[in-house]
Order: C-alpha cells, then sequence, then structure tokens
C-alpha cells in the first residue's frame, strides 16, 4: 500500500489531467482509508472543484477521472479500489444541515 | 413489458437531484439518485444479457425473465473487478481476450464498481452526507458507463455478457 500523500499526489495528477484542460480546476483533494460494505479497504478520494469552475466539468469527464485515478495507482501497486467522489468550493462553504 | 428504462432511472436521478426549488436538495433525495444512477445501470446489464442469450423479441416471454433475474448484484461487481484487472483471477483467464476486455469495458467495470459501493452507501449508510455535485457526477458516470458499454467491440461485449450469465467457478 501508498502512504496517503503519494495516493494524493497521484489521485491529484490524474484527475487534473482530465479536468483541467476543460477548465475545471481541482481546489484541493482529500484521501481516505476506509473500509466498503463487504469489509473491503477502498479509499474516498474527493476532489474539491474550485469556486466557479464545476460548471466546466464535462460529459465523460466523471468516468475518464474515475478510470484515470485507479489506473495510475494501480500502476503504482496500490490495489486498493479508489471511490472518486466530488464535490466543490460552493458546497463545502454552505452552512447549517441539509433537510433529510 | 415492462422492463425498467436505463434512460427513464437516468431521467428520475436528475429530477431528484436538482429537486429543491430553494435551497438545498435533501438527502434523501440526493440518496435516492445515486441509487436509481446504480440500478440504471445494472438494469441495463440485465437487459444487455438476456438479449443476447433469449432476444430482443422474446422479452415478453417467461425465459426472458428468467435470464434477466438471474444476474445477482454480487456477481455483477466480480466480473467487473475482473475485467478492471490487468490479470483476472485464474478461472476468469481461458475466457478473456489475450488483451483483456479493452478499454470501454474497463471504463464501464470500474462505473459499476463504484456505483454499487456508492448505491449500497447512500441506502444504508447514516454517516456520510451527499452533495449535489457528488449525486450529479454519479448520475453521469451510469450515463457514460453506458456509452462507452455501447462503444466497446462486439465480442468484447458478448465476453463480459457472457461471464455475467456464467461466472467462472471460483474459491470466494
Amino acid at each position: 500500500m501508498l502512504e496517503l500523500a503519494k495516493i494524493n499526489e497521484i489521485a491529484t495528477k490524474a484527475a487534473a489531467s482530465i479536468l483541467e484542460p476543460h477548465g475545471a480546476l481541482i481546489h484541493e483533494v482529500k484521501v481516505e482509508p476506509t473500509v466498503d460494505h463487504d469489509g473491503r479497504e477502498v479509499l474516498n478520494v474527493t476532489l474539491v472543484i474550485a469556486r466557479g469552475t464545476y460548471d466546466k466539468v464535462a460529459d465523460g469527464d466523471s468516468l475518464d477521472t474515475l478510470v484515470a485515478v485507479n489506473q495510475r495507482l494501480r500502476a503504482a501497486n496500490e490495489d486498493r479500489f479508489a471511490s472518486v467522489r466530488w464535490t466543490t468550493e460552493e458546497e463545502l462553504e454552505e452552512v447549517g444541515d441539509s433537510e433529510c | 413489458m415492462a422492463i425498467l428504462n436505463a434512460d427513464h432511472l437516468f431521467e428520475q436521478a436528475d429530477k431528484l437531484a436538482s429537486s429543491s426549488a430553494v435551497g438545498r436538495p435533501r438527502q434523501v433525495d440526493l440518496r435516492r439518485a445515486i441509487s436509481a444512477a446504480y440500478y440504471g445501470l445494472f438494469h441495463f446489464c440485465l437487459a444487455a444479457v438476456a438479449d443476447e442469450f433469449v432476444g430482443v423479441t422474446r422479452r415478453t416471454s417467461r425465459r426472458y425473465e428468467l435470464v434477466y433475474r438471474s444476474i445477482d448484484h454480487r456477481t455483477f461487481r466480480d466480473v467487473c473487478e475482473e475485467a478492471v484487472k490487468p490479470t483476472p483471477k485464474a478461472a476468469f483467464q481461458p475466457y478473456f481476450p489475450a488483451n483483456g476486455l479493452g478499454g470501454d469495458i474497463q471504463a464501464f467495470s470500474f462505473a459499476g464498481i463504484e456505483l454499487q459501493r456508492l448505491r449500497h452507501s447512500a441506502d444504508y449508510a447514516p454517516l456520510p452526507r451527499f452533495g449535489t455535485a457528488d449525486s450529479k457526477e454519479a448520475i453521469k458516470l451510469a450515463r457514460d458507463a453506458v456509452r462507452r458499454f455501447d462503444a466497446a467491440p462486439e465480442e468484447n461485449r458478448k465476453t463480459f455478457l457472457t461471464l455475467l450469465l456464467c461466472p467462472p467457478k471460483t474459491n470466494r
């Protein structure tokens, strides 16, 4: 297994390679190891898209990003599946809880 | 015939993810959107298997229903996981082309794994909070995956569907 800092670096570069040519900028990437519903170790990779650029995420980018992140991690001998979650700077700044 | 139409499930997901005219969509709507996205992809696959082995013209037959219902979520995930590996498990290897199932089927499979995991979390896990971007990207993921599957070479599609219907026996 890779260290989280290295995973973050790989995931960031992989996501940027897909998103930035379309103008969607990455503000931050967060990586958290976790366990899925079957008890398998997985990685939660959260992409925080920079303010005002989320509408630049093009059709196809979600899947291309998921594939790129996972393939680059596997090439670096990281076997855990990387789940890619999405949020924006604007969403992170929203105050209060959305109604359940 | 009342096969669940994948596009209708994606459209339902769109409506749920954008459901609030004022303020943010409810958690329940965002979670159901993710669930609908996964089920759109899953039912697309079930229909593809049954169309392949029973036939599109026989969609009202019991045999179609039998094949359609024979694929479970676990098998779907297992086959997707093998499809994305550089080297699949030994039991799968005789049935894979020498160069693997190709980029389109692999992309579809990555989406299958991801959406099943997300769906499970959305439907059952009480702690995670889902945002609008998360839900919308899950819907896009599902639509993109269907496009990639349809774009894959015919032989790779047929191999994937055959593995879903007749997964090689492995020690789990």
